[in-house]
């Protein structure tokens, strides 16, 4: 790839000090994302998978500098956003917005929505009249297809997939040039996923928006994703292209995780081959030595005990950390 | 209704695609609702459901379909302003509607074993997980104390719980997220259940602990000869782990049947909406979804005629006013005005 990635995150680590337990003892570090590299181009998704605490979230909101680093940098359009005081930052965020997954427990209840979404508009300062602000409103809530005539009413008066409609128009409000989406459509029934999902799509062709799409289900993540990184325990596992880590994925976690992806056809049900995994994930406070996923690992070897695996290029654009792929 | 406690269940309706037997449990045209202060909620509305011996049968739609108030009708653990107001449910000869309170504490965790989908608020967090399922099997099985003890060793130790003797004298708060929902199958199963009802219990779970649980809830299902009903969202859950397939929408059962039929040659329009909206594994990224348009209707005033139809693009007047029932179409059966001429679509 010729062009300069929009976002260029470098050994990026978050670690989180536990409550100190035992006055005699260091308190306990959670090393949360412990060394995470990726590359995001312009109007591309990236999609980032894993299970619960594989610290996923974490990278999301520590690229968006939600949390700061406890080191590594985030290259964006050439800044690297971590060297900047909180008051330099400003001027960035309206670049990058985040989703989340609940958009109930991100609203206030006790705003209307309209003003909801024009609150991000008055902070930026993009608006200089309440008419302005009022237009541009309509304008989002006709584009994520809510019925801008709603725009008095409160969150608790709408639908699931209607208040994640709300929170896109939130995070559109200030035509931000990338967006992190953190589980977006996870606690969405089927029908209302596919609705949201394919309104995504049309932002993202529409607006050039650059997507980090944060998820735990492997269909949804193939379906929106150019590349996909697999993360386990604060590491990227393997990073591909999305259809070749379907096709032919190298990690033995990679593996493990689409084996266990139900899919819908009962054919293909019946003939894969579960990899039923044993136990569940270690702690992140301490981390298995060498490779993090061996002991759950079927194949590990001596090795992995001792040695970390890098992440490597084995073929062109698919990265993957194991020292047997 | 009014019919007593033991009314025999009637002969079959419909053979063909339903395995030619009596069934094990039988739903005749269940109603239950909810006063509320908007109107009447009719969470599930006119439901007819065989489950036969030995199967495992997936009960899919979206929230608010009527699917886990249908489980917890059969269970007798309806919330307070809810009530099975007119229908049947047959179960060994007797209808389950009609039973007293003490009847049905002796059929729930006896012969009917239900596992939720959050066991922290199904379990109790101040009694050990021992003492958990050795109350069950004293009540219904009579077993003492020492007795009990020993076979819930024997289950946890079955159901995959590491050491199991150090942990029986564990809290619910002590185990993650997975071994939980094992605790709670070990009590589901101590009592060799005839009928499992298992509402969305890995919606919570992550996708390699889900594969997990879904194995170890199908190897006991067959070790023991149980029928089980398995309530779901997911689709993928039902290819992978379901013998037969009810779809519900509004309160209604809207297609129904085994498994590959209702999945490979879906009938009903909002079958395979459901199914379209789910990204398979031959759709081809950035293809935009097959979505269903729309809001599921309000349970208090619901539409006339198909109760899909608002949302339907094959939707016409007769839909709007008469309202469908299920017909036989191959092995499967659909209530659809519609699935003739959307075969004909589909074989264009």
């Amino acid at each position: 790839m010729e062009e300069q990635p929009l976002l260029s995150v470098r050994d990026l680590v978050k670690h989180f000090r536990m409550p100190r337990r035992n006055l005699l003892r260091p308190p306990d570090v959670v090393r949360a994302v412990d060394g995470v590299s990726f590359d995001i181009w312009r109007g591309k998704t990236l999609g980032l998978v894993g299970e619960s605490g594989c610290g996923k979230t974490t990278t999301g909101r520590t690229i968006l500098q939600l949390m700061r680093a406890t080191s590594g940098s985030v290259q964006f359009g050439g800044t690297d956003l971590c060297q900047l005081s909180d008051k330099d930052l400003r001027q960035y965020r309206n670049g990058m917005q985040i989703i989340f997954q609940d958009p109930y427990a991100s609203l206030d209840p006790r705003m209307t929505i309209g003003k909801a979404i024009a609150e991000p508009l008055m902070i930026h300062e993009l608006s200089q009249t309440r008419q302005e602000a009022r237009e541009r409103v309509q304008e989002l809530m006709e584009r994520v297809g809510l019925n801008p005539y709603f725009n008095n009413r409160y969150p608790h008066e709408f639908s699931g997939g209607q208040r994640q409609r709300i929170g896109i128009a939130r995070a559109l409000a200030v035509d931000p040039d990338f967006v992190v989406l953190d589980e977006p459509v996870s606690s969405l029934d089927v029908s209302i996923q596919a609705q949201i999902l394919n309104l995504l799509q049309d932002l993202q062709d529409e607006m050039e928006l650059t997507y980090l799409f944060i998820a735990h289900d492997l269909r949804v993540v193939r379906h929106i994703s150019d590349r996909i990184a697999v993360m386990y325990l604060g590491l990227i596992v393997e990073l591909a292209p999305g259809l070749e880590i379907y096709d032919g994925p190298l990690h033995p976690y990679t593996q493990a995780l689409l084996s266990a992806v139900p899919w819908t056809d009962p054919r293909l049900a019946r003939k894969h081959q579960r990899i039923i995994l044993e136990g569940e994930v270690s702690s992140a406070v301490n981390p298995p030595s060498g490779c993090r996923f061996h002991p759950r690992c079927p194949i590990a070897e001596t090795r992995c005990q001792v040695e970390s695996p890098e992440l490597r290029e084995v073929r062109p654009g698919h990265w993957v950390a194991c020292h047997l792929a | 209704m009014g019919m007593d406690c033991s009314s025999q269940p009637e002969t079959p309706l419909t053979t063909g695609s339903e395995p030619d037997r009596i069934p094990l449990l039988r739903i005749q045209e269940l109603h239950t609702q909810f006063e509320t202060k908007q109107g009447t909620v009719r969470a599930v509305d006119g439901l007819s459901l065989d489950l036969y011996e030995g199967e495992v049968l997936g009960l899919v739609g979206e929230s608010g379909c009527g699917k886990t108030m249908t489980a917890l009708s059969i269970m007798g653990l309806l919330p307070g302003n809810g009530r099975a107001v007119a229908g049947a449910i047959n179960f060994e000869g007797k209808n389950l509607l009609q039973c007293s309170g003490e009847e049905m504490k002796k059929i729930r965790g006896g012969k009917i074993a239900m596992v939720f989908q959050e066991p922290m608020t199904a379990l109790t967090p101040t009694m050990t997980i021992g003492r958990q399922i050795s109350e069950a099997m004293e009540i219904h099985l009579a077993l003492s104390r020492e007795e009990a003890r020993a076979r819930a060793l024997e289950l946890l130790e079955h159901v995959g719980i590491p050491s199991p003797r150090a942990r029986f004298d564990n809290y619910i708060h002590q185990f993650s997220g997975g071994m939980r929902q094992r605790v709670m199958i070990a009590i589901a199963f101590s009592c060799e259940p005839r009928l499992l009802l298992a509402d969305e219990p890995t919606t919570a779970l992550d996708v390699t602990v889900q594969a997990q649980i879904l194995d170890l809830i199908k190897q006991l299902a067959q070790e023991a000869g149980m029928t089980a009903l398995f309530i779901t969202h997911d689709m993928g859950i039902v290819a992978g782990s379901c013998d037969r397939v009810a779809v519900m929408y509004a309160g209604r059962m809207v297609e129904v049947g085994p498994v590959d039929d209702v999945l490979l040659n879906p009938r009903h329009p909002y079958t395979q909406g459901l199914l379209g909206s789910v990204p398979s594994l031959e759709s081809k990224p950035g293809d935009r979804l097959y979505s269903i348009s729309g809001l599921p209707p309000d349970l208090v005033s619901l539409p006339t005629g198909c109760k899909f139809w608002p949302r339907c693009p094959l939707a016409d007047e007769r839909c709007k006013e008469e309202e469908p029932f299920l017909e036989q179409y191959g092995n499967s059966r659909a209530a659809c005005w519609k699935v003739m001429p959307l075969r004909e679509v589909l074989d264009e």
